[in-house]
């Protein structure tokens, strides 16, 4: 069984990078004043924090990355990427593709309606990308038959 | 050791090949990336060209030139009244002078709302009496508002330069709705826009949803609503309104007892009242505007501080 070495610390710490931008961007979609950005005809984050695109459903995209970066870090804290109990695994799993295919639609809203980009934004994006290629090439190593335990049989949690 | 080394199998602990699941993800992983590199690419290499933005006529030179040239004695003839008409004056404030070195007028409207379409027109002559607008966009209020496809403009990317006071247009939503049937957002409002709106106008949420206007004039008078009424502009192109301007049509009763909407007379008094509220916030200045009788009608009829006539008036 191949055994995982830097995931675990590197998507904890993508994560809080992810939850820290995210506190940032939603502060300043409620006081533009407060973004700190590079603003040109192609970088203005202002224009992309208070487009009509930052908001689904009413609720600020950038809160919608709170919701995403909270869970994800219990998700890749140590102690759950070493947990046999294959549900962790799976919900991490989901989370990543659900915040890839967010940071999809969200790429695109830069780029062809609101045509400027955000830098802080990007950087949420970039994260959230590297978070999935790292849980989703880990995650076949995770979801193996006994992985977390020594002799096969589960360390925390039932086999489910 | 050949016989040690039997065709490995997904599984077998001697299998140096990635287990399936683990090709799977490696697959998707490169499609992602895949996906997201093309997106950017199409993007970089077919969305900077400028052939869809769907931005609003430029408004013509000509129309500008009209309401920027109204001659003073129109100003003092019509003062502040409109016959055949009810105006709505604005509230004299007494707001603390802003920090930065000239006064703001701040608008916060939206180009679907017929109030804010009509408010324009006297914001625009009034203003132009103290600055030029280099840049201003032709608008109308939406279709399917209660005074329908009124003629106006949008403060969205407009340019005013004065050295009097300095202009603040926030147009909340667009004229056309999105694929959700809802007016386009096109800005917000700051927090310190908000607390100021909402300071006078606290259940007027039709304010904050820009549909209606909200005027304030260097923190000397404030309008909730338009000092006019859409119903004036009813049916008549730029060009037809800005010639009203130009030449107030006297109110005569033709041979079928009807008279024709005074809209001119009404955006000029308009147009006096928001001029007395800037006066009163640029220390009087400049006096050939500020002493002008039709000024000095607005600031008695207000309340505001009557500046005594002088040879500049």
């Amino acid at each position: 069984m191949p055994a995982l070495r830097w995931q675990p610390i590197a998507s904890l710490l993508l994560s809080i990078y992810g939850l820290g931008a995210s506190i940032y961007l939603t502060i300043t979609h409620f006081q533009p004043k407060a973004l700190a950005c590079v603003s040109n005809s192609t970088f203005n984050c202002e224009k992309v924090t208070q487009s009509p695109q930052s908001e689904i459903f009413g609720i600020p995209v950038a809160m919608l990355g709170l919701v995403f970066f909270v869970p994800m870090i219990l998700l890749c804290l140590p102690a759950a990427w070493r947990s046999a109990d294959r549900r962790i695994h799976l919900a991490r799993l989901a989370l990543s593709v659900t915040g890839v295919g967010m940071i999809i639609y969200l790429i695109s809203a830069e780029l062809f309606v609101i045509k400027a980009i955000c830098i802080w934004c990007s950087s949420v994006h970039i994260t959230t990308l590297i978070l999935f290629i790292i849980i989703a090439t880990a995650s076949p190593i995770v979801l193996a038959t006994g992985y977390g335990t020594t002799d096969g049989t589960p360390v925390d949690g039932d086999e489910s | 050791m050949a016989e040690d080394n039997p065709e490995p199998v997904d599984g077998d602990p001697g299998d140096r090949r990635p287990s399936r699941p683990a090709r799977l993800a490696w697959g998707a992983v490169i499609a992602i990336l895949l996906g997201v590199v093309g997106l950017v690419t199409y993007a970089l290499t077919h969305v900077s060209s400028p052939t869809a933005p769907v931005t609003p006529a430029v408004t013509s030179p000509a129309v500008l030139a009209t309401l920027s040239s109204v001659p003073s004695s129109t100003f003092d003839a019509i003062g502040v009244t409109a016959p055949g008409t009810t105006l709505t004056p604005p509230s004299v404030v007494a707001d603390p002078p802003p920090s930065g070195n000239r006064p703001e007028v701040l608008f916060v409207g939206s180009e679907f709302c017929p109030f804010c379409a009509a408010e324009r027109w006297p914001l625009v002559v009034a203003l132009a009496r103290f600055g030029t607008f280099t840049r201003l966009h032709n608008s109308s209020s939406a279709a399917q508002s209660v005074f329908p496809d009124t003629s106006t403009f949008t403060f969205a990317d407009a340019v005013y330069s004065s050295r009097y006071v300095t202009l603040t247009g926030v147009e909340l939503y667009s004229d056309t709705t999105g694929p959700d049937g809802t007016f386009t957002r096109l800005a917000r409002l700051t927090p310190s826009q908000a607390a100021l709106v909402a300071r006078y106008s606290p259940q007027g949420d039709g304010v904050t949803t820009g549909s209606s206007p909200f005027v304030d004039v260097a923190g000397r008078l404030i309008a909730v609503t338009s000092g006019l009424s859409p119903a004036l502009l009813a049916g008549q192109s730029q060009s037809q309104i800005a010639g009203e301007i130009a030449r107030p049509t006297p109110l005569v009763v033709g041979s079928d007892g009807t008279t024709p909407p005074p809209t001119g007379q009404a955006i000029i008094a308009v147009a006096n009242q928001l001029s007395a509220g800037i006066c009163a916030a640029t220390h009087q200045r400049p006096a050939t505007v500020c002493l002008s009788k039709g000024v000095r009608a607005a600031d008695a009829s207000l309340g505001l501080p009557v500046p005594p006539a002088s040879a500049g008036g």
